[in-house]
């Protein structure tokens, strides 16, 4: 999902001088690239995260003095919002369209990730969609979930070493 | 990576939850998305039928799903609308008036409605109360008129 940032920014504006249609057009552009990182870290409850996550940004978005900050603002709260809804342990179902992975990957190793992902515990499964999907750094992982670089860096490796441990076996 | 969307109605609640002047209801329709949207989603025909403040509709200029919509009220001034309009979904702002209406098929093939107005600012929350009721009885009428209108 590819968002068009500089057009958000401009939408934040005018929805912040209190136009409604832009604040719809911003909810058009901005709600499949949030409800994407909420689906991938909870599939059972990806839409709630969603909405939940949408409804803090939006009531509060007067409060944004900085309109290209909107980005990491949706990205921080829709995380952290998964998080929370999906912290119960549970084995969810990964569709098609909550696998990491480009268009043209193996069907095999496309099911397989979607299977193993969903064994992890969100906390996890939070690290290593940030990571290896939307692309961030360790760093700004931690800045986004409100932990320890050296939380990041373990709860990467588990994930990873689980996935890993589970491919070859 | 195929997109991921929120249903009309989860759009709509985020609107009304981020603008305190409005009042907000939603509801399960017994009807067929198809013919609910047929009375919600047309505003010359269907609007007038359900909404009792408004006698008539008229659209002044569409480009896709943008429009620009008068309407003509029983009592009180006509007013200007600048409203976007697609299946499911329709937001209209004139002035500090608001009006919302978002649709989105129930899996027993029924159809949750959801309705918002108010304003863009917060004077309305005492007449939340009163909203509700309002946009109650339009969502029982929409449901009514849905059941004898022909589904497109």
């Amino acid at each position: 999902m590819t968002v068009d940032w500089d057009r958000a920014a401009t939408l934040v504006v005018r929805a912040q001088r209190g136009d409604t249609l832009a604040m719809s057009d911003l909810l058009d552009i901005t709600a499949p690239w949030v409800t994407g990182i909420c689906m991938r870290i909870t599939p059972a409850h990806g839409e709630d995260a969603a909405q939940n996550a949408l409804t803090v940004v939006f009531r509060r978005l007067g409060t944004l003095t900085e309109p290209a900050a909107l980005r990491g603002w949706l990205r921080t709260v829709a995380t952290r919002e998964a998080i929370r809804l999906g912290s119960e342990p549970r084995h969810e179902p990964l569709d098609e369209a909550t696998t990491p992975g480009d268009a043209g990957q193996e069907p095999e190793l496309k099911a397989f990730l979607g299977a193993e992902l969903a064994r992890l515990p969100a906390t996890q499964r939070a690290v290593f969609v940030l990571r290896e999907i939307e692309g961030l750094s360790e760093r700004e992982i931690a800045e986004v979930l409100r932990i320890a670089p050296g939380t990041v860096k373990s709860r990467l490796a588990r994930a990873k070493g689980r996935l890993r441990k589970a491919w070859t076996s | 990576m195929s997109d991921q969307h929120l249903d009309p109605v989860r759009r709509l609640r985020i609107l009304a939850g981020a603008l305190p002047g409005c009042g907000y209801v939603e509801r399960v329709l017994d009807a067929p998305f198809d013919a609910v949207w047929a009375v919600g989603g047309d505003l010359v025909a269907g609007v007038p039928r359900f909404e009792s403040t408004v006698s008539r509709v008229e659209v002044e200029r569409r480009d896709d799903d943008r429009l620009v919509v008068t309407t003509h009220g029983l009592i009180g001034p006509r007013r200007v609308f600048e409203a976007i309009l697609r299946p499911g979904w329709c937001w209209m702002q004139s002035g500090p008036i608001l009006v919302g209406m978002a649709a989105t098929p129930t899996p027993d093939g029924r159809t949750l409605f959801a309705h918002v107005e108010g304003t863009r600012f917060g004077a309305t929350r005492v007449l939340r109360p009163f909203l509700r009721r309002k946009m109650h009885r339009e969502l029982d009428r929409i449901e009514r008129l849905a059941a004898v209108l022909p589904s497109s």
